[in-house]
């Protein structure tokens, strides 16, 4: 579904990917770990377009995205982004926030997407919140929201940047949870998390990445539990320490 | 010793509203039309490529490295050179316009600038174009922040519009310094152009006032 063949990234000089070859199926749930700088928020700005790639070529259902005159807009439309920051537009109400991209660049009928925002919002848990503003909502009702939104476009795939770096534990359950129900209704993902617990739990493959290369990968439980490289391993004792 | 005399105030009236007139007409049409000129040029310097980025950056460049009694003047006698006649007033309002839309792009541009580039990211990641992303999500953001010194810019038109009466028009100052120079009464004139200028100038302030108000009222200034 998503095929990334040798994709590399930089910036002036600075060497963000290197030689990156991925290939997710659909419904896989992919997850990326490593150090920080090291390239993982890049590897999913360049899946949706946000970011260019300096060589390679990514391929989203057979279509390369990274060819000239392809239309970005209709592709980051396909693939929904949560970011660490929540990134809710803050002059907008929820229910604002959620309608916008469906009204605007789908052009679904209003009523069509009312409907369909109360139902996400449901979903995720906080529709009693729909006519507030973001400043009035928690970190985790704020990222839930952001869930909704990204998913108000009906993306074939999601991606997930640390989608709860910025959260106290309680408010991380909650998110993990609402990512969990995506994955059971067989959602295709790339998640960049810290949580080993929860990548362990749902992922299907680990992706561990560090300055810009591909350093090991496969399922949970060999990245884990019996990783190969040394690297990978000082990373996972590291981070699990905390 | 020098008599204080109002009353010629009082017999000048009539043409000083007249006055009042032209400069109201040419301050809200400028306004408008500035207004635009900042929004297109703001636009072209924070989401267009190098080309437009350039054209808006020498635009503003010149505008505010010259005085604007060139600009003015530039418009008045330098285009009927090139065959483009226009009425006094049609320059003075081109002439405003151009000045104080750089202003306007500027201050624009701070509040554009200081909302968050996740901010950018989030809208195209959606799927929103650059216009929509512009128009729907960083514009209204912008424009809140910068309310307080978009409105010293309106402020500044009206005053700097007394300026079009070096090109023959007949404005409020013109007439100011005409009654003033007739009766050799600069005291009173200038004392009762000032106020003119202040109440004029005054009801802007009290608007932007209201707009900054309504937009803290509809909750949630933007918060970054």
């Amino acid at each position: 579904m998503i095929r990334l063949e040798n994709v590399s990234k930089y910036y002036k000089n600075l060497c963000v990917l290197k030689d990156i070859n991925v290939n997710i199926e659909k419904g896989n749930i992919i997850s990326l770990i490593g150090p920080s700088g090291c390239g993982k928020s890049t590897f999913l700005k360049c899946i949706n377009g946000l970011t260019s790639v300096t060589e390679g070529k990514i391929y989203i259902d057979d279509l390369e995205i990274t060819a000239k005159g392809v239309d970005l807009n209709k592709i980051r439309s396909e693939v929904g982004i949560v970011f660490q920051q929540f990134n809710l537009f803050p002059h907008l109400t929820v229910r604002e926030n959620i309608n916008l991209a469906p009204v605007k660049v789908k052009k679904m009928p209003k009523n069509d997407v009312e409907m369909q925002t109360m139902y996400l919002l449901e979903k995720v848990g906080v529709l009693d919140k729909i006519d507030k503003y973001p400043d009035q909502l928690s970190g985790g009702q704020a990222q839930r929201v952001a869930i909704a939104r990204s998913l108000a476009m009906q993306p074939k795939i999601m991606l997930f940047d640390e989608p709860t770096s910025a959260l106290d534990p309680q408010m991380t359950l909650e998110v993990l949870d609402t990512i969990k129900d995506l994955a059971k209704e067989g959602m295709t993902m790339v998640v960049v998390t810290h949580e080993m617990g929860f990548a362990k739990e749902i992922a299907d493959k680990v992706i561990f990445l560090s300055r810009g290369k591909i350093i090991e990968e496969g399922e949970p439980s060999k990245i884990f539990d019996n990783p190969e490289k040394k690297i990978t391993e000082d990373f996972i004792n590291s981070v699990l320490k905390h | 010793m020098y008599n204080i005399n109002f009353d010629v105030i009082a017999q000048a009236a009539p043409q000083l509203i007249q006055g009042i007139k032209t400069t109201i007409f040419i301050s809200v049409i400028s306004s408008v039309c500035a207004f635009i000129i900042g929004l297109v040029i703001v636009f072209m310097r924070t989401m267009g490529g190098s080309l437009l980025k350039a054209i808006g950056a020498i635009y503003v460049e010149i505008i505010r490295n010259t005085p604007m009694l060139i600009q003015l003047y530039f418009v008045y006698k330098a285009l009927p050179d090139l065959g483009l006649f226009l009425h006094p007033i049609a320059c003075g309002i081109i002439a405003l316009s151009l000045y104080t839309g750089a202003y306007i792009s500027e201050v624009l541009r701070s509040g554009v600038n200081s909302v968050t580039s996740q901010q950018y990211e989030a809208a195209r990641g959606l799927g929103l174009n650059k216009w929509q992303t512009f128009r729907l999500i960083i514009f209204p953001q912008a424009i809140r922040i910068v309310i307080p010194p978009l409105g010293s810019q309106f402020i500044n038109l009206v005053k700097n519009s007394s300026l079009v009466s070096f090109i023959a028009v007949t404005d409020l100052f013109y007439f100011i310094y005409k009654g003033a120079v007739d009766d050799f009464r600069f005291f009173e004139f200038f004392i009762a152009g000032a106020f003119v200028y202040m109440t004029l100038t005054g009801i802007i302030a009290v608007i932007f006032n209201r707009i900054e108000k309504m937009f803290k009222l509809h909750g949630r200034e933007a918060r970054v």
